[in-house]
């Protein structure tokens, strides 16, 4: 009896020792692992872009002077699906405006992978807000990467500006 | 006849020139002509001179006749010496005599130097030289010398109750089942350049271009329906900004080129305002802001 008694509590230690030493394994859920770069979101429902001026991000200060705020921002959905939200307003009305390599990736193997890539953009506007909404498989952690686009032409010289953005990640389950 | 300065230094330069043919007689007509040339103008024997040169382009071609006049051997003389003076002159050099060469080059330069320090200036500070006293339009170009705070780059006296163009905004935005804070106060000459709404799963977007010739307001407004998906504006953390009071409202002011750039956000609305007004008349467009 104080054998399987002893077994008990040690196998009761043992557990508790494995939830308790490892959070980052317990919090990932992920059987891919924790990611080792980006930042993960406090939000599981909302990730917020690393650089997005209302977030508090400032201004690129070598930048061209086209692109006034940028927005990027990733929300769960229904199901599996996951929405990405993402706003360039210009300084003026721009030539073209949009968004660069727009990159949903997941952490697989290590590393974050690109699940899909794809540009956007609108002409002669001074704002473009951009909705997608896409289903994604569950099990990883995802975010999604773009770069903020601005252009306008003078003299047939095209004047570009580009800002990179990155979500924090979140578990699809 | 009377020889002038420059027809000396011509028949000196021919003298200077070696010639193979004729070695001795040629030198003592070069003697001779030298020692003419030194004397003074008025003793000086232009026909011997003349005489002279005859016989040295006849000992060196045969080309001239008899009747050749010392006018036509000095004018044939000048033209030879300033063939290969020419030919003796760096190509560069000749290219420079051009009359209009030289004001080409000039203007070439100047652009170069003005592009390289106007391209430095903007990877050092972000702005360039003539920032806020050009501006680029798409389809203008204005200069404003004047920098006057009070003014705005058209030259008008502007900000004041503009409540034609706000109540036009309103009906817009209701259209649209949106009641964001507006502009009460902009340029009386403002209009509505572009108007673009959104609609989508997570919020709704206005679009709005306000402006005149010259001047252009940016207002970007996100609705969104679920007030948990909003991001609170916060302070920027890596830029010089202005924190305006606008009826209680936290307003982040900054400046971006020439375009004063600013963010806010009230209860389910998150707007950006764009403004390449001058500072005061822009804070007086923010300060407005009323629903």
């Amino acid at each position: 009896m104080l054998k399987k008694m002893s077994v008990l509590c040690l196998s009761l230690l043992l557990a508790f020792s494995v939830l308790s030493v490892s959070p980052a394994y317990a919090a990932s859920k992920s059987s891919e692992g924790t990611p080792t770069s980006g930042v993960r979101s406090a939000d599981p429902n909302h990730a917020i872009g690393q650089y997005n001026t209302v977030s508090g991000g400032g201004m690129s200060p070598n930048a061209t002077g086209l692109i006034a705020t940028i927005g990027l921002d990733l929300y769960r959905g229904g199901g599996n699906t996951l929405i990405l939200d993402g706003t360039t307003n210009g300084t003026q009305v721009l030539d073209k405006i949009g968004f660069q390599d727009i990159t949903l990736q997941r952490w697989q193997n290590g590393q974050w992978t690109n699940v899909k890539v794809w540009s956007t953009y609108r002409n002669n506007s001074s704002s473009y807000s951009y909705e997608y909404s896409t289903t994604v498989t569950p099990g990883y952690e995802y975010r999604f990467t773009a770069k903020h686009y601005g252009e306008i032409d003078w003299l047939f010289i095209p004047s570009i500006e580009t800002q990179y953005n990155e979500t924090s990640y979140l578990y699809v389950g | 006849m009377k020889c002038t300065k420059e027809d000396i230094e011509i028949v000196k330069r021919i003298c200077r020139e070696e010639k193979p043919a004729g070695k001795e007689k040629i030198n003592e007509l070069r003697a001779q002509i030298y020692e003419e040339l030194h004397k003074p103008d008025d003793e000086m024997d232009c026909d011997l001179i003349d005489e002279n040169i005859r016989t040295l382009f006849l000992l060196e071609g045969g080309e001239y006749e008899n009747y050749v006049d010392a006018e036509a051997g000095l004018k044939k003389a000048r033209k030879m010496a300033e063939e290969r003076a020419k030919a003796a002159q760096p190509k560069l050099k000749r290219i420079l005599q051009y009359k209009f060469m030289k004001p080409v080059l000039v203007a070439c330069f100047t652009l170069v130097f003005l592009f390289s320090a106007n391209a430095i200036a903007v990877h050092a500070t972000g702005n360039g030289l003539l920032d806020g006293v050009v501006k680029f339009g798409r389809n203008y170009i204005s200069f404003d010398f004047t920098q006057s705070k009070s003014q705005t780059s058209s030259g008008q006296e502007t900000i004041s109750e503009n409540d034609a163009l706000y109540q036009e905004l309103v009906k817009k935005c209701k259209g649209f089942d949106l009641s964001p804070l507006l502009p009460r106060s902009l340029p009386q000459d403002f209009k509505i350049l572009n108007f673009g709404q959104q609609s989508f799963k997570i919020k709704k977007n206005l679009s709005v271009d306000l402006g005149n010739n010259t001047d252009l307001i940016t207002i970007n407004v996100d609705y969104y329906y679920d007030r948990n998906n909003i991001s609170i504006v916060k302070a920027p953390e890596t830029s010089d900004y202005d924190k305006l009071s606008v009826n209680g409202i936290d307003v982040y002011l900054m400046k971006k080129s020439n375009t004063y750039v600013s963010v806010f956000n009230d209860g389910n609305y998150v707007y950006n305002v764009n403004s390449n007004l001058p500072y005061d008349e822009t804070v007086k467009v923010l300060k407005s802001f009323d629903d």
